[in-house]
């Protein structure tokens, strides 16, 4: 794959010499394989001169298995970085690490968004990056025996390296997991392990404690470190904030996650790519239809154009991609307002539009919340009779008026405006700096939506405007959700009017599909920011890499910056107004 | 008459409509099953379908049950909806120790029952029944809100049917605490004869993995004028009085030293060459001559009996 290429063929010789050490062909980008000691330098000068001012995506890479990899690059650590300014697809970086000693550079210092994924990176590979100030485990726990994600570490219940598991059924029986192992449980201990003498590691969360304000002659305070989470009904979910506070002020803040890791990315690499449709359906539970086009788009990215959909399909995919911004929208306005002290009713009248759409969503797929709808190639099924015309009754009469009615109540609301407006600052710059996508960002006034930066399906079709607000608060983040539910309702009610008759399944179809041996990295806009799916492909019908690059997770690095300054209860609505969701957070 | 409720006894003429005659059980029971409160506890998607469950369409406060709880010792029902992980089932266990009796627990969703979809994953728990009792199981992957409510209804039934003298909490030996589960490795419950069974079965695994292994040549290598083989253990600790150590191409013999025990997971280096030293208890010099021919060269290991153990071929690969 890596041609042997002369010095001065190699692009950015004259900037940082002897940093790319080749370019690798990909399916869609071709990346450049980096020397690590110049990974730094190069990724400056990309991000100064060449205006890639996003890390979007950092992940890792177990060639363990993989034709023609040696011990000596068994690693990989994949960046793909963009530009927010231009749009368009990513510049890939790569940097090759050997077996025993792998460890990378930081790339924190230029791109501070790398935090959590490079932890991330730490916890399930064990790749060390030099530099970062909080190398801890992320989704694990200190004391975790091994890095999960590797090739060779198997998991308790490992039956085969990929599904289908021919032991499941040995003489047409089913087998038992439990039966295989010998606690009966889905645990597995290091030989010799003796739990009566375990002494767990002393897990040190780093913030600056200080004694007293430091002002002379003041009262002397002692800064307070309370843990918010994991049951704590206002954290969405099972996560964990530690804070620092000074009286009420909040001086340090950390995240603490991984109560919902439940493996998504190994059982990937078991499954074929088909099983793992449903599973995304999982992610980001609010929305799943939209995980189910992100993953359909990458996989036939993979496969080539062989797999494009037809027009009803795509068509198809687009109503119930936008209808899912609509519900995950009104969801996370009542959580929001639940924050803030409305309890339950603001929510109550959300849930009430939510129910209509996930009817329509019942009707055509079969389950109300975890659809499984998209194919390779097309769509499951074609929506049933008279789907549209209650689909058009909703989006023509009754959501825009619903939301207007939201808008009325909400926007205009004293306390929603005395609790909001000003709280959680993020400027332009940081969102940018730290990777934060989605309304997110878009509330910091930055105008960056990947269906107008890099349009995917047929988006490029659809007469519609990328929602900003530049008051880089809480309120800005609120506002543009309320906005893009009504630009929402404008795509939905063009392509309810364009929508063909015809096929809706493109491709072969089948059960199985092999793509190319290859890497991809596709993303699309989903409601909570850039959803993308990095799949390497070795040829089978397995993938060898499944990675998610989870939006709520990534805008989580910016969730301390915005806290810090802010009352304790603003930490509360700052993260509301993030708008996660744990099982897209841990996977 | 007939149209009594279920459990009313027959009222006396005199006092009919002064008094109304029951039994504790029926009072305890009805006052129980339409006031469960349950605990605002959500760990992943059925959570949702929690939430929904208390909106208008479907309006759990039909029975009783709208009052959720943030606090465990203010909350009689918990509801277990989502998967289940390593790290989530310490605080989980730890919640519901902190709930007051009467208690009860619904399962919620195919991953809180058995593991669901997410069942073979490294850090899920494959059904939360494996740390705390479980009154209700409601199938589904989220089950419905309809489902969920069946699933109160089974609830309110099974509550119907206990009485106040056979209830364990009422009992004089009663504990109701479970041992919180300790995350080391792995999670282990801290419950000693759990923990004993683990001991146990890791201390077996590891002989038997001791017993599998053996004593090998690992490495042949020189720097400068000296020469080093390195012969490592990975079995139980050998004896190694009357072995022997022999060199293909010069036919030489270096015979180990009566008494000599190499250690589980120690390696002894045996010096050749001009420069060959015994820097620790666990190098042995052989002579001050050149043994191995760099071009080429076959270390062979024999043991006591004379049996070839193994073999190391060096040079040329």
């Amino acid at each position: 794959m890596s041609d042997a290429q002369s010095a001065t063929s190699l692009p950015y010789q004259d900037a940082v010499p002897g940093a790319v050490l080749a370019v690798e062909k990909g399916l869609l980008d071709d990346s450049l394989i980096v020397a690590p000691d110049k990974l730094v330098p190069l990724a400056t000068y990309l991000r100064d001169h060449e205006g890639y001012d996003m890390l979007s995506n950092l992940t890792a890479v177990d060639y363990l298995k993989f034709k023609g990899r040696t011990k000596a690059d068994r690693f990989e650590v994949v960046y793909h970085l963009y530009s927010t300014r231009r749009g368009g697809r990513p510049k890939v970086l790569k940097v090759r690490l050997p077996e025993d000693n792998p460890v990378a550079p930081s790339l924190i210092s230029v791109y501070p968004g790398a935090n959590l994924q490079e932890r991330e990176a730490w916890d399930l590979y064990g790749i060390r990056f030099t530099g970062h100030p909080n190398l801890r485990r992320i989704l694990l726990w200190e004391g975790f025996n091994g890095h999960p994600m590797r090739k060779d570490w198997l998991e308790p219940y490992y039956e085969a390296d990929v599904k289908p598991f021919k032991s499941r059924h040995p003489d047409g029986y089913h087998a038992w997991a439990e039966d295989r192992n010998p606690w009966g449980d889905n645990v597995r201990y290091p030989d010799g392990f003796d739990p009566e003498t375990w002494q767990s590691p002393v897990q040190t969360v780093p913030l600056p404690r200080h004694g007293g304000n430091g002002v002379p002659g003041a009262i002397k305070t002692e800064r307070l470190v309370v843990n918010m989470g994991p049951q704590h009904p206002s954290t969405h979910g099972v996560f964990r904030m530690v804070v620092e506070l000074d009286g009420e002020t909040v001086t340090a803040l950390e995240p603490e996650m991984g109560y919902l890791h439940r493996n998504h990315e190994k059982i990937g690499e078991r499954n074929t790519y088909l099983m793992n449709m449903p599973y995304t359906d999982r992610l980001d539970y609010l929305s799943s239809m939209s995980n189910n086009l992100a993953y359909a788009i990458a996989v036939e990215k993979l496969l080539g154009d062989e797999y494009k959909p037809p027009e009803r399909a795509e068509y198809l995919r687009v109503i119930m991609a936008e209808l899912t911004r609509i519900v995950n929208h009104l969801f996370s306005v009542g959580t929001f307002l639940n924050d803030l002290g409305a309890f339950f009713t603001p929510l109550l009248y959300t849930v009430r539009e939510r129910e209509l759409i996930l009817d329509l969503f019942e009707a055509a797929s079969g389950s109300r919340m975890m659809c499984n709808y998209m194919r390779f190639g097309g769509v499951a099924r074609d929506v049933p009779d008279g789907w549209l015309d209650q689909c058009r009754q909703l989006v023509y009469e009754r959501l825009p008026a619903k939301i207007d009615e939201l808008d009325r109540y909400l926007t205009g609301n004293e306390i929603v405006q005395q609790r909001c407006v000003g709280v959680g600052y993020l400027s332009p710059e940081d969102a940018i700096a730290l990777s934060c996508t989605g309304p997110q960002l878009r509330g910091s006034g930055v105008p960056y939506d990947i269906r107008k930066a890099e349009p995917y399906s047929i988006y490029d079709r659809f007469d519609f405007s990328v929602v900003a607000f530049d008051g880089c608060d809480v309120y800005s983040r609120y506002l543009v959700r309320i906005e893009e539910m009504r630009e929402s309702i404008k795509i939905l009610k063009q392509a309810l009017k364009q929508i063909p008759e015809g096929p809706i399944q493109g491709g072969k179809g089948g059960y199985t599909v092999r793509p190319p041996v290859g890497d991809v990295y596709s993303r699309i806009e989903a409601p909570k920011g850039e959803l993308g799916f990095y799949l390497v492909s070795d040829g089978t019908g397995n993938p060898y890499r499944y990675r998610v690059r989870p939006p709520s997770f990534i805008n989580l690095t910016a969730l301390a910056p915005m806290c810090i300054g802010n009352k304790v209860a603003d930490s509360v609505i700052i993260l509301g107004a993030i708008d996660i969701v744990l099982g897209e957070v841990d996977r | 008459m007939s149209n009594l409720p279920p459990g009313m006894a027959e009222v006396p003429e005199e006092v009919k409509s002064n008094v109304i005659l029951s039994t504790v059980d029926f009072v305890y029971n009805l006052a129980r099953s339409y006031s469960l409160w349950p605990m605002t506890f959500g760990l992943a998607c059925c959570a949702i379908e929690f939430i929904v469950t208390g909106t208008a369409r479907y309006d759990m406060s039909r029975f009783g049950m709208e009052v959720a709880r943030p606090s465990p010792r203010q909350a009689d029902l918990m509801i277990v909806s989502g998967t289940v992980t390593k790290k989530m089932v310490v605080p989980i266990v730890r919640l519901y120790n902190q709930m007051a009796e009467p208690r009860y627990v619904i399962s919620m969703g195919a991953c809180a029952t058995g593991g669901g979809p997410f069942k073979e994953g490294y850090n899920v728990v494959s059904g939360i029944d494996k740390f705390i009792p479980v009154d209700v199981y409601v199938p589904g992957c989220p089950p419905t809100p309809e489902a969920l409510i069946h699933g109160f209804i089974t609830l309110h039934n099974k509550i119907k049917k206990q009485s106040v003298r056979t209830v364990p909490w009422y009992r004089k030996d009663y504990v109701g605490q479970i041992p919180i589960p300790v995350l080391g490795p792995d999670i282990f419950s801290t419950d000693p004869a759990k923990m004993r069974q683990i001991r146990d079965i890791n201390m077996q695994r590891l002989m038997a993995s001791r017993a599998a292994g053996k004593v090998s040549i690992a490495e042949l290598r020189h720097a400068g004028d000296d020469e080093v083989v390195v012969i490592r253990n990975t079995g139980l600790a050998q004896d190694m009085t009357g072995w022997q150590l022999h060199s293909g191409q010069g036919e030489r013999r270096f015979h180990f030293p009566a008494g000599f025990v190499l250690m589980p997971d120690a390696e002894v280096r045996i010096h050749s060459g001009p420069e060959a030293e015994a820097a620790t208890p666990n190098d042995l010099v052989w002579t001050t001559q050149r043994i191995w021919r760099h071009e080429g060269d076959t270390a062979t290991l024999i043991d006591a009996g004379g049996a070839v153990v193994s073999t190391f071929s060096y040079g040329g690969n």
